[in-house]
């Protein structure tokens, strides 16, 4: 539970090459990590928290999230009703902040792994996964640069199940 | 080993076509390159601008009469000539060149954003690549075509490549909905898959594929169901099931042990309950299973027999369309019979049908369900005495929570829909005097101008009160004397056709008692179809001026969506949309 105080401190982060970032707690805390090491570093204002797992521009960008989703509520525990929760739609403002490059896609999920912010993590899964919703597998695997490695045995089975699917 | 026609093929010259570039502009192009090299500007073409000139063209000399200077000016010329004419075929081949260029690029970088791609799924550990299959292949909804769509989907993408492939065979969503519209072969792989209590089985209505078979699949595996559906429950009628097949299915599943499953919905056609007199052993054939954690069960046209589960229910819906029903008072006894089961119920959701033929009410004591907290009754086309005498049978004395969903199509007389709002409103007091959140729907006919008249009763214990008309018009009285005296909060819900002045009557009635109620206006648009749209505005720009006050506005519309306002407010705007089609009508 946070507290007016906790609302009003300010947090230091330390990126992998060594930048440091200063923002509002209720910012930082939208990664379950840092909220973690807060609480467990305590009071001290002054001790920065490492996180030799982001490099700057990743985490500038991780936190132009944070700050847009400052006031959110926090994430529910998954249900076992998960499943049924799961669609690919994406809100306006962070469909529009997740448009960057391949690379920059990839290191936000990575981060947001790693930082434990399932929101985010979602975003960017939806977008991979808007990538490829709908496409066949050649051109799964042309999109990806990468190749057929079955046997023509596993290949067989799985289309063999492909055919059942396919059957009404 | 290469095939003697592999070999011909070698021998064979190469054949170009109109697209390759010429040799000569080739050439040129060297020579070209070659001579733009060796200058002394270093390949700076605009320093040069004479390069051609001074290289290629002969210089001028003096003109005296000298036939040999004649004819080498002439094969000059004509070499001149010459050079013009392949540089001509130079800057078409250029042409040739950059497109080639410009196509090679943006493959390169097709192929450069592949691989960055690769380099981001190869860097992705499986959890994460899980959860991506996962969203691009789940199709959500509890029924046989979602399931079929997720599993199609991912099988195509477990044919991508092997990585693929593992993670989906241990993606948990993909393969734990099973339903009859799936091949056999499937429906038993995916039932070998399953190793976990997660599995949801579906029978829907008639396939193409022989139902005694996937009972008998799916049946080998029931230790690990927890959800059982059969049928639509929107669309219960649509192609149900033949009774030689719910026999087999009856045969198949008799006994079947089930030990996490929790939900259990069935929904027959209306058909099922016109034939009460002939034999429905075979349509019970939940009744035989052995299911200790079953806690919700939904039904459709047939009341369940009680049931070894039945008293471990907590949830329980049933909705029965009476319409051909000739069977009434026994059914209305076997509901009852059913009920009393199930003495743990805490939600119970009647839906009743073209319940207006009279009957003549069983004969018995009234039944207390202690422990139904949640209460919900829906009336479609249903007539008061009737559904009265099924109230008169049933007490929910613990009841908090009513929800009163009325519609009526094709009344007989305008005042029926009307009253029978009012007549269950008021009866609440004795089926069940504890409630204190109601939430009433009303979706009658839409007739133009038709307004119904409604005369709310006063509605002592309520609390919280949610009102919905959809479409319907009515006209709405409200009894003298103290009117929702208890009200701590009250919600207007998709009201878009309910009477503004009505809305600020009662208001205004609950200003006056003191009852000052934390409002929530959903979905409202509080603009009649012929309001024009400079009224709108006018309305939004008048509530965005009290934006101080706190009432906000969403889209075009007046609160389309979720709105928190005070009661303040409300008549504010209340009174602007009236003056505000007050002055259009004077106009």
């Amino acid at each position: 539970m946070s507290t007016t105080e906790d609302k009003t401190r300010k947090v230091k982060l330390v990126t992998s090459d060594n930048e440091e970032f200063e923002v509002d707690w209720e910012v930082a805390t939208r990664s379950v990590l840092i909220k973690h090491m807060l609480e467990d570093i305590g009071e001290s204002e002054e001790q920065a928290i490492p996180l030799p797992n982001v490099t700057a521009n990743v985490l500038k960008k991780v936190l132009e999230w944070c700050e847009h989703h400052r006031k959110d509520p926090e994430p529910a525990p998954e249900s076992s009703d998960d499943n049924r929760k799961r669609t690919l739609e994406i809100g306006d403002w962070d469909a529009k902040f997740i448009q960057v490059d391949q690379e920059m896609l990839f290191e936000i999920i990575l981060a947001a792994n790693y930082l434990d912010i399932k929101a985010l993590l979602d975003v960017g899964c939806k977008t991979v996964a808007n990538m490829i919703k709908g496409k066949q597998p050649e051109e799964i695997r042309k999109m990806f640069n990468i190749v057929n490695d079955f046997t023509p045995e596993e290949e067989a089975q799985i289309k063999k199940e492909n055919e059942w699917a396919e059957d009404r | 080993m290469q095939t003697s026609d592999s070999k011909d093929e070698e021998k064979k010259p190469h054949r170009c076509d109109a697209g390759d570039l010429n040799p000569m502009a080739i050439n040129v192009l060297m020579d070209t390159i070659d001579r733009i090299r060796q200058s002394a500007t270093g390949g700076c073409l605009s320093a040069q601008t004479n390069w051609f000139q001074d290289r290629c063209v002969p210089l001028p000399s003096s003109h005296i009469y000298n036939p040999t200077q004649a004819t080498q000016d002439r094969i000059e010329a004509n070499r001149l000539h010459d050079l013009a004419e392949s540089f001509l075929l130079t800057a078409d081949a250029l042409q040739s060149l950059r497109s080639l260029f410009i196509h090679q690029s943006m493959a390169l970088e097709e192929n450069a954003g592949a691989l960055r791609l690769r380099a981001g799924l190869s860097s992705l550990p499986d959890e994460i690549l899980i959860n991506i299959l996962e969203c691009a292949a789940y199709s959500g909804g509890s029924d046989a075509f979602a399931s079929l769509c997720t599993v199609q989907d991912a099988v195509k993408l477990s044919l991508v490549c092997r990585r693929f492939r593992d993670l989906a065979i241990r993606s948990s969503f993909f393969w734990c909905r099973i339903s009859n519209n799936m091949n056999i072969n499937l429906v038993s792989a995916l039932c070998d898959r399953l190793s976990d209590p997660i599995g949801e089985v579906f029978l829907k209505e008639s396939t193409n594929h022989d139902v005694r078979q996937f009972i008998r699949a799916v049946a080998a595996s029931s230790q690990f169901w927890i959800r059982f559906t059969h049928g639509l429950d929107f669309l219960p009628s649509h192609s149900p099931l033949s009774r030689e097949e719910l026999v087999d299915v009856a045969k198949e599943s008799y006994g079947l042990q089930a030990p996490f499953l929790s939900e259990i919905s069935i929904h027959y056609p209306e058909d099922l309950l016109n034939a009460a007199n002939k034999d429905q052993t075979h349509a019970h054939y939940y009744s035989t299973w052995i299911t200790p954690r079953l806690t919700c069960f939904r039904i459709s046209n047939l009341v369940p027999v009680p049931f070894a589960s039945s008293a471990g229910l907590t949830s329980f819906t049933i909705r029965l369309d009476f319409l051909k029903c000739t069977r009434v008072p026994e059914t209305i006894t076997a509901l009852v019979d059913f009920l009393v089961s199930c003495p743990n119920l805490t939600a119970l959701a009647l839906a009743f049908g073209c319940l207006v033929v009279p009957y003549n009410a069983p004969m018995r004591s009234r039944t207390e369900l202690h422990r139904v907290e949640k209460l919900e009754l829906h009336l479609s086309n249903c007539s008061v005495p009737e559904v009265t005498h099924v109230l008169n049978l049933l007490r929910f004395p613990h009841a908090s929570s009513f929800g009163f969903r009325v519609s009526w199509y094709n009344w007989a007389s305008i005042e029926t829909p009307a009253r029978s709002v009012h007549a269950i409103l008021d009866d609440m007091s004795n089926f069940a005097p504890s409630v204190t959140e109601l939430d009433l729907e009303v979706d009658f006919e839409h007739i133009a101008n038709q307004t119904y008249p409604i005369i709310f009763p006063r509605l002592y214990g309520i609390r919280h009160f949610t009102l919905s008309t959809c479409d319907t018009e009515l006209n709405v009285s409200i009894p003298k004397g103290a009117f929702l005296p208890s009200i701590r909060t009250l919600t207007f819900k998709n009201c878009e056709s309910l009477d503004r002045e009505w809305v600020s009557v009662l208001l205004n009635r609950l200003k006056e008692q003191g009852n000052l109620p934390d409002l929530t206006v959903s979905d409202c648009t509080w603009v009649n179809s012929d309001t024009e749209m400079s009224d709108v505005l006018e309305m939004k720009a008048n509530s965005e001026a009290s934006s101080n006050s706190g009432l906000s506005v969403v889209g075009d519309g007046l609160f389309e969506s979720t709105t928190n306002v005070t009661v303040e407010d409300l008549l504010v705007l209340v009174k602007t949309a009236d003056t505000s089609e007050l002055n259009r009508d004077l106009q």
